[in-house]
């Protein structure tokens, strides 16, 4: 009987944590997580999904039990088979579009330049990766972190490097998260205040039918030009249609509400799962996190400089905090830039701009993932 | 390790190439989108004139098909019908446009308010004053 107990009790997750002191560390670092989504209110939608999956992955057990994530024949194992094959983050895409209205980005399609403006952090970042002795597609699937767009770096990773899915959905998410903390020194370290309270003028009015071609505009002419971001655009315009066509209303209730709702529930937490100590907690991961975190910098400055750029040609200027919503952390960076507006200057309303930015930026982001998806084939 | 790296990956390429394709590709997105309201626009316009070149126009009388010549019948008490159309056209001012007195026509629950406006065409007292615009015959 005493053997018995001695088997068992070496069968727990007690016994391996005592003998890995990684386990614990990932399992605080998911309780922070969790703190920061449920107290701090920092992206909860995603944040609680991955944090309780960090915690539930570093739970140690005995290998070999089909248990485990990066086991054969485990549940989660085959929970896990939509992070690896790119399938959630194409239906968070679908119900991204039939979310998202494009109204204000049809009204000013010059603010589609800062979106596409903010992409250039995920080139500055690949070139710094490589030169971090990355290979190149593992070098890709960290410079897309850049792009701020969590499914976006979970395709293009899962389709490049699928051994560092765990590290950059974890860095991509987490700055996602934590947009109130990275952007904001950075914006008032590119814009003067006086900038900061430059006014935008009020949008026009967007026609149906102007709202119903842009979907199919936007696929053929996006799709057409990088065919390898169609798993991502081509479900981001499907939703959109959906959406704006009118008559398949409950479709599109569908998309955005139980669709999009399930996807993110198991892509939040199969990527907290896939952090599990043994295989997340290596130099390479750190590494990771550091990119990632000069890749979103660089993106939120590239926008904010090109917007200032722009503005040396526009007779009309524009409020250059509306190059760091060019990110598709959608709605983040928009809040972020709208709170920005408004803390300068009370009557400045730039949310509905800034969401324009931000929705191009969620083009823009998906392009770069699959132009550097063809560059790597 | 470092730039050499960058070079042996053909990185720089890459980044510049990836950076011109993902900005052409939402500049030409830009431009295209730009221009979609102007072609709405011109759209609704062309329909918007077809039909009200539909209004202005006399149906063409076909004898041969009594569906239409049906249709066609004028009432014959015209002058009393212009006592009761030219009062509703006067807030139009003059010369005015017939959708306008049509729906006039239609508000003041009128019977028939197309085939009469049709039939003060095709008698004479409304008369083309310019392009689209009527004017009542003194």
């Amino acid at each position: 009987m005493y053997d018995l107990l001695i088997s068992f009790l070496t069968n727990t997750g007690y016994y391996f944590i005592s003998q890995d002191y990684r386990y614990i560390l990932m399992i605080l670092v998911g309780l922070l997580f969790l703190f920061l989504g449920i107290a701090k209110k920092y992206e909860p939608l995603l944040l609680v999904p991955i944090a309780f999956g960090i915690v539930v992955g570093n739970i140690p057990f005995f290998k070999g039990f089909g248990l485990g994530i990066y086991e054969d024949n485990s549940v989660f194992h085959y929970l896990y088979f939509g992070v690896t094959t790119g399938l959630y983050p194409s239906i968070v895409f679908l119900g991204l579009g039939a979310m998202t209205d494009f109204s204000s980005l049809l009204a000013q399609p010059k603010l589609m330049l800062l979106g596409a403006a903010a992409q250039m952090g995920v080139f500055f970042t690949l070139l710094g990766a490589l030169a971090l002795d990355f290979l190149p597609k593992e070098a890709a699937s960290i410079a897309i972190i850049g792009g701020a767009d969590g499914p976006t770096s979970i395709f293009l990773t899962a389709k490049l490097a699928p051994h560092l899915i765990g590290p950059i959905a974890i860095a991509a998410y987490s700055y996602m998260a934590l947009i109130p903390v990275i952007q904001p020194p950075i914006m008032r370290l590119l814009t003067t205040r006086q900038e900061r309270r430059i006014h935008m003028d009020e949008p026009r009015e967007v026609s149906k039918t102007e709202r119903m071609i842009f979907p199919i505009l936007g696929v053929l002419l996006c799709c057409l030009l990088a065919p390898t971001a169609l798993p991502l655009l081509g479900m981001l315009f499907l939703g959109n249609i959906l959406k704006e066509s009118g008559v398949v209303e409950r479709l599109a209730g569908t998309a955005r509400s139980a669709i999009i709702d399930t996807a993110t529930i198991f892509l939040g937490f199969c990527v907290g799962m896939s952090t599990q100590a043994d295989v997340f907690l290596t130099e390479k991961s750190l590494l990771i996190f550091c990119l990632g975190a000069v890749a979103f910098s660089l993106a939120t400055a590239s926008g904010l400089i090109f917007a200032k750029i722009m503005n040396l040609f526009l007779r009309k200027k524009i409020n250059p905090l509306l190059g760091a919503a060019g990110v598709s952390a959608v709605p983040g960076s928009a809040r972020e830039v709208h709170l920005m507006g408004q803390h300068e200057d009370p009557s400045n309303y730039l949310l509905m701009h800034a969401m324009a930015c931000n929705s191009s930026g969620v083009i823009g982001s998906a392009i770069a993932a699959g132009v550097l998806w063809s560059f790597m084939m | 390790m470092g730039i050499a790296n960058i070079a042996a990956n053909n990185g720089w390429a890459m980044a510049f190439l990836g950076a011109s394709i993902v900005m052409t590709g939402l500049i030409i997105l830009s431009l295209a989108i730009s221009q979609i309201h102007k072609l709405v626009d011109f759209w609704e316009k062309r329909k918007k004139k077809e039909a009200e070149a539909a209004v202005a126009a006399p149906a063409p009388i076909v004898a041969e098909e009594p569906a239409q010549v049906e249709m066609a019948a004028c009432p014959i008490n015209l002058d009393e019908l212009v006592a009761l159309y030219q009062p509703l056209s006067e807030p139009l001012g003059s010369p005015f446009e017939l959708k306008d007195l049509y729906r006039l026509a239609g508000e003041t629950n009128l019977p028939h308010p197309h085939i009469t406006i049709r039939c003060f065409r095709e008698a004479g007292l409304l008369m083309m004053a310019e392009e689209g615009l009527f004017i009542w015959k003194d």
